[in-house]
């Protein structure tokens, strides 16, 4: 009995966007915190450890590893609520256009999500109405090339790169670009929050085919 | 010489426009030359030496702004061996060199530099041997719009009542102009008229964007965004759509809309702490300003190749006849604060992100189904028996906002211009 169950509950061979109860997502909360301010900072930011900073903390990269690993599996399993669960309540995911980032108050980006949009983001998947979705791709994201720097008010920065296979309708793609994470320790050393997280595709200044994955 | 009449019927067209090879290749000569075609905005140049790469049809261009400031839009193709002589999406510079023998053209198309120009003898003249250009450009309000055919009508005769509503679209600025930014290119692997067939159409809201529509309801409740298309029976709403000629035609959402733009938007990043600035900052006037984010709730479709859809211009570009490329140009408002600014910006990621993205997953199944050989046919005739047209004050036909007419009309001059019996010509 239990193996049978086991069996069937291994995420990757379910549907990933299956209907989830209603609820499991609060209520959408006001965005105040994407504000002048906040333009400046991930801007200032971006340029300061986006572009590079240098050989990194390899320990410290290590254990950020471990959690960019597992935030990918919840990706890949479809475990978006517990995905969200990884993100500060003013954070942001951000999927510019741009290579060299510029300030998205004078630009669109692919996806430029507070909070509430990211909540909005797994609704939508969750409808049971994405066309573009229907059925899932099954993915797999693979990282690599992990480095981390602290900033200097004890956040982390970290760069990575990413490989996205996806399979839909009989054929596989692949989705290739970069990670920045901005984490905020926890008192688990393999744990963080993200504040973060910037996905720059290497063909985001080139026309993109469905991109309806959470990268 | 094809039967156009046997495959655009009344309301039924043939399967082959969409998938026969033959008919796309002539499309991209024919109809992205017979006609006027968007090329750019004079915003994406604005400085003296500017230039940015696009395609007519599919014949490579550059569109550049020389250094006093006049808009050329040059063939990219060096006028020795034809190799493109720009490789760059966008930039700034005087001269194009050729990497094969180092031809190089002035921004302007003039040939400035041959290496070692003896041996051509005393006829070659470098006057003769510029850039080619299409032997026709004109411009609307920043539109810049190019064609083949020294026969066409006038730009304002081929846009005619389009530019009423193109007037609307860009006097939401204060300063009666908008710029246009990077644009985000999406693609997706079916034939470029399925999005024209999608254009207009009022009938598919309610299913296509069912996704968009069913989070917004669970999320945000009702009159938000789209809202006005999920009524019980949309053929019997407020809401219109019209044909304005050479295939033009606008959807209308406004009469289904309610009072307030800004209050009906579906909430974009930043939207409170931008509200709350813009209160403190002007006061009861806000409010007018706060109206000029969202989109303005008028789609309005330019033929062959420009769609305003929300604060965007989208531009179609056909790549194969199974592959067409999406550009969302996204648009300011020059003179508007710079809150409103990023607010439209925050505004345009979203019907990209949570809408177009199942249109073209629609666009890719009707791909599927049309490739089918023994079905022949596409069915267009909605609203046709019933007839339930009237005309507006520019005498643009107007029907229900579900009926085909704008479907059927643009079919109509696709027709017209692949069956158009005149030389194309550059210079």
């Amino acid at each position: 009995m239990c193996t049978v169950k086991r069996a069937l509950s291994n995420p990757v061979a379910s549907s990933p966007l299956s209907p989830k109860d209603a609820n499991a997502i609060p209520a959408p909360p006001p965005s105040f915190y994407v504000n002048d301010a906040f333009y400046t900072d991930i801007v200032t930011d971006a340029r300061r450890f986006g572009h590079g900073k240098g050989p990194g903390d390899p320990e410290l990269a290590r254990r950020c590893e471990a959690f960019l690993f597992w935030e990918a599996w919840l990706l890949d399993a479809g475990r978006l609520e517990e995905w969200l669960g990884l993100f500060t309540e003013s954070c942001l995911y951000w999927v510019p256009i741009q290579p060299i980032h510029k300030d998205p108050r004078d630009c669109v980006s692919v996806s430029f999500d507070d909070r509430r949009r990211l909540e909005d983001r797994i609704v939508w998947l969750r409808t049971g109405y994405v066309h573009s979705q229907t059925p899932p791709a099954r993915t797999v994201r693979m990282i690599s090339n992990v480095q981390a720097w602290k900033t200097d008010d004890e956040r982390v920065w970290t760069k990575s790169y990413f490989m996205l296979h996806a399979f839909r309708h009989g054929s596989v793609r692949m989705i290739a670009g970069t990670y920045d994470h901005v984490l905020l320790p926890t008192g688990d050393p393999f744990r963080f929050l993200i504040q973060q997280k910037i996905c720059s595709l290497i063909e985001s200044e080139g026309a993109i085919h469905n991109l309806t994955l959470i990268l | 010489m094809r039967n156009l009449d046997s495959l655009i019927q009344e309301g039924r067209v043939h399967r082959s426009i969409y998938v026969d090879p033959g008919i796309f290749s002539d499309e991209m000569t024919r109809v992205f030359g017979g006609t006027w075609v968007f090329l750019g905005h004079e915003s994406e140049i604005p400085a003296p030496n500017d230039f940015k790469t696009v395609k007519l049809g599919l014949r490579p261009m550059i569109l550049t702004r020389d250094h006093s400031g006049e808009v050329h839009a040059l063939f990219n193709r060096c006028s020795h061996r034809a190799a493109t002589v720009c490789q760059h999406e966008r930039g700034n510079q005087k001269r194009f060199t050729c990497s094969y023998h180092g031809w190089t053209f002035g921004n302007d198309g003039s040939l400035v530099g041959v290496p070692s120009p003896g041996a051509y003898g005393a006829g070659f003249r470098k006057e003769d041997r510029g850039l080619s250009r299409p032997c026709r450009l004109d411009r609307y309000r920043g539109f810049i719009f190019v064609t083949l055919n020294a026969e066409a009508p006038d730009l304002l005769e081929f846009l005619g009542p389009a530019t009423y509503y193109l007037d609307q679209f860009i006097d939401r600025a204060p300063d009666g102009e908008i710029d246009l930014g990077q644009p985000y290119r999406m693609a997706y692997r079916a034939n470029w008229k399925l999005i024209w067939d999608n254009g207009a159409d009022g009938y598919h809201p309610q299913t296509s964007h069912r996704s968009i529509v069913t989070m917004t309801h669970q999320r945000y409740g009702n009159q938000r965004s789209l809202d006005n298309f999920g009524d019980a029976d949309p053929d019997s709403g407020p809401m219109y759509n019209q044909e304005l000629g050479y295939g033009h035609a606008l959807l209308d959402q406004r009469p289904g809309m309610g009072p307030s733009l800004w209050g009906r938007a579906r909430p974009m990043p930043g939207r409170e702490a931008y509200e709350s600035v813009l209160r403190e900052k002007y006061g009861g006037a806000a409010e007018e300003l706060l109206e000029k984010a969202p989109g303005p709730g008028l789609n309005l479709t330019i033929f062959p190749n420009v769609h305003l859809i929300g604060n965007q211009v989208v531009v179609v570009q056909p790549l194969a006849v199974d592959l067409t490329e999406i550009a969302w140009y996204p648009t300011k408002l020059r003179g508007a604060p710079d809150t409103i600014n990023a607010l439209r910006m925050r505004i345009a990621e979203d019907f990209p992100n949570f809408g177009e993205t199942d249109d073209f997953e629609n666009f890719e199944r009707q791909q599927l189904g049309l490739s089918i050989p023994e079905i022949e046919w596409v069915d267009t005739s909605r609203g046709l028996e019933l007839d339930r047209a009237w005309y507006d004050e520019r005498g643009a036909k107007t029907t229900p906002v579900t009926d085909d007419g704008p479907l059927r009309s643009y079919h109509r001059e696709w027709k017209r211009l692949m069956a158009l019996e005149v030389e194309l010509c550059v210079r």
